[in-house]
This record gives structure tokens, C-alpha cells and sequence, in this order.
């Protein structure tokens, strides 16, 4: 009875742990999304409104939702304050804020090399350095759309074929 | 937020913290210049002095005037960005022409090295000298001079001329101030405001940080020339104010302002009605008998302080003995 119960609580275990990943390849793709979508938005505000970084933080997150509206906002914020330091600090210290972010280690390197370059020289330099990041942004959500499929199968499957593999070791 | 908090934000940490334990009244200060690997100066109460590293003044040449603070490259980069708040792409244009206005109506003189294209200037890159000039609303400074502009109920067309650093922007700012609110027995009136540089109303996200009463309407950022035309046409103003007319545009644009029915307030750079003579439009528009008033400033040493009121034809209206 007790090794029943033991082998059912390993699969449940195996499954939610398969989820999770799962469900986290999913949040990656959709923070790349929201992520594209700030590019976006303050690419509008900088080359059409000529907005300062300031006010293009602040207006693009009131129209965005969750983690990255709030991050938006608090860089705004940040820049309002003028504490004298770069704004290549203010956006790493910023960035460093956000806590378990779901990105990979170079996708986390391209975003606080976004903020280093953003605000330098011309409104030419800016299209160019948005147009990067926004190249950058699709590359990695495309190829991550492209495993999605395959990547959630092996996620889901993987840790229960090993649960399953463990209560049959142990049976 | 104090005076004192709000204008050290336009520098950076490193030169922030030097001015920050400087004796000084900020009402007058009037410069402060920054050049890279060169000592700090400030202008204050119309004289220059060098500041320590321990945040005290000295009288340039002094004995102390070795201990001057000196500015690195990167304090100077640090208050450039800080000062445009992150954004120097925002103000292209501006920088084209060497200079940014910040929050509070600050102008901030850029020289570095050139990008030219075709003749034009593109951008200044590697910055390395910087000159903030505090811009200081001194309400009143225009009552003395007002009566001497007025015809009956109507203003005057005048030219306030002066060389720079004479007070121009602020007398113009304080007589749109009276115009707009009324002085005395004075009704208030639409003012009309082509403020390209932002000096005049110092505006925040469109809004006028300074105070120039309840009738201004302000077109903020925008060329002279073209601001005035909009003006005219659009917010039926009765008097309609610019601040360094100098172009041939800008010139014609007055002039079409003058004959539209409303009275022109503008400035000039020039230290005598003479001088400005001396320039082809300017001597066109008075030849048309554009401009009924001219008041010409004493100049940078006394910043603000009226010389004399002449009329349309150059003829002394008022004169204020030097003291």
C-alpha cells in the first residue's frame, strides 16, 4: 500500500517537474514576445514622438501588462530621479532587479546590451540599435517556436519515463 | 524639491558633488563651464570665479588658483547625458545649433568636435566644453519699462536688443508675464509664444514651467518662423513674442505678424540700435516701420539693466543714467 502510494507521488512528482519546464519554455517565448513588444513601443515613441527615454519608459509601460510593464515603469522612474549616474547602470541595476528571469544566458547579455547603447548620439544610432535588438528578439522567439513542439514533449516526457523507470527500479 | 536640488541635477555625480558644497545663492548664479582636463569656473553675481576641490571659490589667478577642481573627460560625458536625461538623439536639432535647453529653461552650450555634412552641421561628437547658463525668472524687472511701450491701449511692436548674456530672454519673459496677467489699469491679453529654444516659458511636456500668466499660449520647440505664422492663424493672439530674431524667416515672419494687426515683442543680439542697423533685414523692417519701440539693454556686465527706450524713428524716449 505504502509502495503504491510512494510510486504514485514519484510519477506526480516526475510530471509537475516536467510541467514546470515545460510551462517555463512557454514564458520564455512569451517574455521574448513582451519583450518585442516594449522594443516596439519605444521605438514609436523615440523616433516618431522624439520622446526622451523617459517618457517612452513610462508610456510603454502603461500600455504593457505583468513583469515588463512594471520594469518599464521603474526605469522611467529611475531616469526622473536624476541621481547623476549613467544610464547604462540605472538599466543594469534595473535589469539585475528582475528575479528569475526566464531567459537563456546570451539572451540576458543581448538585453543589457540593449540598455548600454540606448540614449547614445542620434535618433539614426537609435533606429539602428532598436532594429537589432527587435532582429535579435525574433531570431530567438523563432527558433524557440520551432523546438516548442518537440521541446514540451521531451519536457513532459522525459521526467516521467524516468519516474516511471524509478518505481519499476524500486517494484 | 529646493532650487538648489533641482539645478545640480542638470550635472553629473562627479561635478554634483563639488557644487553641492559651494556657498552660493542659486538666484545668482549665472553660469557654470565645464572643459575637459581644464579647471572649473562659475559666473556669479556678474564675476568669474574658479571652484577647489574642497568646494570653495577663488578669484582666478589667486594663490588658491592652483588647487582649482580640475574636469575629466568622463564628468563632463556623465553631465552631458544626465543633463538630456539619457536622450541627446531627442535634442538633434538643437545640438546642431550648439546648444540644448533643459527642464527650467537652461541653456547648456555645446562645443566638441563637428560632424559636417554638405556644409551642415550634423552633430557635435567627443564634447568637451560645456556651458550651463541659468535661466532666472526675475518677475518685475519689466514694470519699469512697460508704460514706455505702450501707445493708449496698445503695445507697441519692440525689439529688445542686447549682446548675449544681457538679459533679453528675461526681460522679454517678464514683460509677456505683465502683458498676459495686466499691469495696473491694464486689461490682460493674448500672448502668443514661438518659443524654439524653450527659454522663455521653460516647458515641461508641453506645460510652461515658468510663469507667464494666464493668456500665453506657447508653441514650444517649434522654428520662430514658422511659430509665429501658426499663432496668428490659429490662437488669434494680440501679441505674439519671440525671443534672438536673426533669420531672413524669421524677419519676414515678424513682419507678416506686424501686419496681421497684432504687436510684436522680440529680441536681437547687438549692443546699439546702430549695430542692428547695420543688418540688411533688420534695417528693411525698420525703413517699413515694423518696430515702434526699441529697448536696448547695458549689456552682460549688468545683466538685465535697461540703457534707453527709443521709438520707431530712434529717438530717446527714456534714458537711464549709468550708475
Amino acid at each position: 500500500m505504502i509502495k503504491t502510494a510512494g510510486a504514485v507521488l514519484v510519477l506526480l512528482g516526475a510530471a509537475g517537474l516536467g510541467n514546470f519546464f515545460s510551462a517555463r519554455f512557454s514564458a520564455r517565448i512569451r517574455f521574448l514576445e513582451e519583450l518585442r513588444l516594449l522594443v516596439f513601443f519605444l521605438k514609436g515613441e523615440i523616433l516618431y514622438a522624439n520622446s526622451s527615454l523617459k517618457e517612452a519608459f513610462f508610456h510603454a509601460g502603461e500600455r504593457l501588462e505583468g513583469e515588463i510593464g512594471v520594469f518599464s515603469q521603474k526605469v522611467a522612474e529611475r531616469i526622473g530621479e536624476r541621481q547623476g549616474m549613467a544610464f547604462g547602470q540605472i538599466w543594469e541595476e534595473e535589469t539585475a532587479a528582475l528575479k528569475n528571469l526566464p531567459l537563456s544566458g546570451e539572451e540576458f547579455c543581448q538585453l543589457k546590451e540593449f540598455g548600454r547603447q540606448l540614449g547614445y548620439l542620434d535618433r539614426q544610432m537609435q533606429e539602428r540599435i532598436l532594429l537589432l535588438y527587435l532582429e535579435q528578439l525574433e531570431r530567438a522567439a523563432d527558433s524557440l517556436r520551432e523546438k516548442r513542439r518537440e521541446a514540451c514533449r521531451l519536457y513532459l516526457g522525459l521526467p516521467l519515463a524516468a519516474g516511471l523507470f524509478f518505481v519499476i527500479m524500486v517494484y | 524639491m529646493g532650487e538648489r536640488e533641482e539645478w545640480i541635477r542638470i550635472f553629473g555625480n562627479g561635478i554634483r558633488e563639488v557644487l553641492k558644497g559651494l556657498s552660493v545663492e542659486y538666484e545668482k548664479l549665472q553660469e557654470v563651464r565645464l572643459r575637459t582636463g581644464l579647471p572649473l569656473f562659475i559666473r556669479y553675481e556678474n564675476r568669474e570665479y574658479g571652484v577647489t576641490a574642497e568646494g570653495r571659490l577663488v578669484q582666478p589667478g589667486s594663490g588658491d588658483s592652483r588647487r582649482l577642481r580640475v574636469v575629466t573627460g568622463e564628468e563632463l560625458r556623465d553631465t552631458v547625458e544626465c543633463a538630456s536625461s539619457y536622450s541627446l538623439y531627442a535634442y538633434e536639432e538643437e545640438i546642431r545649433q550648439g546648444f540644448i535647453t533643459v527642464r527650467g529653461g537652461h541653456r547648456i552650450g555645446l562645443a566638441g568636435k563637428t560632424v559636417t555634412d554638405k556644409g551642415e552641421v550634423r552633430t557635435i561628437r567627443y564634447i568637451s566644453s560645456v556651458n550651463v547658463r541659468f535661466a532666472h525668472q526675475v518677475k518685475g524687472c519689466g514694470l519699469p519699462v512697460l508704460p514706455f511701450l505702450m501707445d493708449g491701449d496698445r503695445l507697441c511692436s519692440t525689439l529688445i536688443i542686447s549682446p548675449p548674456g544681457g538679459g533679453k530672454t528675461t526681460l522679454l519673459r517678464d514683460l509677456i508675464r505683465l502683458l498676459s496677467w495686466g499691469a495696473g489699469d491694464m486689461p490682460g491679453r493674448n500672448v502668443g509664444v514661438a518659443d524654439e529654444r524653450g527659454e522663455i516659458g521653460a516647458c515641461y511636456e508641453g506645460i510652461p514651467q515658468n510663469d507667464l500668466g494666464p493668456r500665453a499660449d506657447v508653441l514650444d520647440g517649434c522654428p520662430k518662423a514658422l511659430g509665429l505664422m501658426m499663432l496668428i492663424r490659429t490662437m488669434t493672439p494680440q501679441v505674439v513674442a519671440a525671443d534672438e530674431l536673426g533669420s531672413e524667416e524669421d524677419l519676414n515672419a515678424a513682419e507678416y505678424g506686424a501686419n496681421c494687426g497684432c504687436s510684436l515683442l522680440a529680441t536681437a543680439h547687438g549692443s546699439s540700435l546702430d549695430e542692428i542697423r547695420k543688418k540688411a533685414a533688420f534695417r528693411r523692417l525698420e525703413t517699413k516701420g515694423v518696430f515702434d519701440r526699441f529697448v536696448i539693454l547695458k549689456g552682460s556686465e549688468r545683466a538685465g539693466q535697461v540703457k534707453e527706450i527709443r521709438d520707431g524713428e530712434g529717438r530717446i524716449l527714456k534714458e537711464w543714467i549709468s550708475g
